[in-house]
């Protein structure tokens, strides 16, 4: 009889808890995990044998081909990760899904699939720190969704530091654009098609008719606001002001149609080696490395 | 790579045209081996590293490794990422452009 509310007590305890961690449990699992976590599984799958086809392809051709195989593959993986979350975008476990349909579209998927992602993260996850963290390493392609999201979380003012950044990459992303335009010019049919296939093909046809020394003055504007202003911010190991200077500089010197600048320095052997020396040569610059 | 390169070097040692490098590779010891190894006949400037300053002024850094610029006789940048066959085709129409243009500038 002693007992009786001590033993109460104890199953009554033991109620609460298994409720909470149930109830836990319901809030920060997604209700679709379990079908997220096969679709992710299925892109890794259709990745690896791919890659495995591809190493055993010889001409550039079959190589062309199981590329645009792999994207239409692909292509409907993403759409069901997209179809999960789309009625239900605002909850914040939409995030994980719509970030992950970013972050690995590339050469995996239609961009109109990532499109929708970004218009979703837009609306409804602007200030969410996973939207600004996926279009950082795409911001330097210029593609038309990176600047419609990232045009967005600079109207969206961020705390300081980020406001910075995302100012920085809204200008990486113009001079992106701005070099598309020349760049395209010389594509052959392959390479069109195989930037077609990464970027989406109305996007190609829009970004080749873009206006580019009007890109390029944004971004030099943008550039400069960013060293004016938030020059101090830290970025990958240095400073905004000098990441700044370093882009306005390649904008105005490094491009097709521009005259290479002078590169001095050392051959492998320590031998000094200067560019000019190769002037009346058609020359390939190859940047390499074996790392 | 280096049986391409190797390759577009032989078929046109004789052409006004150089293949440079511009190497990324912090050991300087390693890649004096690879170079034995591979065959590799071209020159390269050593950077040093991939922050190195010849990648950072060229924006390599950014858009990332390998990239390949196309300089015509006049050292003009005419082509960025050509890789492949086309970068003999590219190759071979600034040549005839060139010779088209009379020689040197």
């Amino acid at each position: 009889m002693r007992y009786t509310p001590m033993i109460t007590l104890v199953v009554a305890l033991g109620a609460a808890c298994s409720y909470a961690a149930k109830g836990q449990q319901e809030k920060t699992e997604l209700p679709f995990a379990a079908e997220f976590e096969k679709l992710k599984a299925a892109v890794d799958k259709l990745e690896e044998s791919h890659a495995k086809r591809l190493g055993e392809l010889k001409t550039e051709d079959q190589k062309a081909a199981l590329f645009e195989v792999h994207i239409r593959e692909a292509t409907p993986l993403a759409e069901k990760a997209l179809a999960l979350v789309v009625g239900n975008a605002q909850d914040p476990a939409a995030v994980e899904v719509l970030t992950w349909i970013i972050d690995r579209g590339w050469g995996n998927w239609e961009s109109t699939v990532v499109e929708k992602a970004a218009d979703l993260l837009i609306q409804h996850h602007l200030k969410d720190r996973r939207t600004h963290n996926v279009v950082t390493g795409f911001a330097h392609l210029g593609m038309p969704w990176t600047e419609k999201m990232l045009r967005a979380l600079v109207a969206a003012e961020l705390p300081a530091k980020e406001h910075a950044l995302t100012l920085f990459q809204l200008a990486q992303c113009l001079q992106g654009s701005a070099e598309f335009v020349p760049d395209s010019k010389i594509f052959d049919a392959r390479r069109l098609k195989r930037v077609e296939l990464l970027y989406g093909k109305d996007n190609v046809a829009k970004m080749r008719m873009a206006d580019a020394a009007k890109l390029e003055a944004e971004a030099i504007r943008l550039f400069t606001d960013v060293a004016d202003n938030y020059g101090n911010v830290e970025y990958n190991l240095k400073k905004l002001r000098d990441h700044a200077a370093s882009a306005i500089y390649i904008i105005r010197n490094i491009g097709i149609g521009k005259t290479a600048p002078e590169i001095t320095g050392e051959d492998i052997d320590g031998k000094p080696m200067k560019l000019s020396d190769y002037r009346g040569k058609v020359v390939v610059l190859d940047f390499w490395g074996h790392w | 790579m280096y049986p391409h390169e190797r390759s577009l070097v032989k078929r046109l040692e004789n052409q006004p045209f150089a293949l440079l490098g511009v190497n990324s590779d912090p050991d300087r010891q390693d890649l004096k081996e690879l170079v034995k190894k591979e065959q590799i006949t071209w020159r390269s400037w050593w950077d040093g590293g991939t922050e190195g300053p010849i990648a950072n002024k060229w924006n390599v850094n950014v858009r990332g490794w390998p990239t390949v610029f196309v300089l015509d006789h006049r050292g003009v940048i005419r082509g960025k990422d050509v890789t492949g066959s086309r970068l003999d085709e590219f190759v071979d129409e600034l040549l005839k452009e060139m010779k088209a243009a009379g020689g040197n500038n």
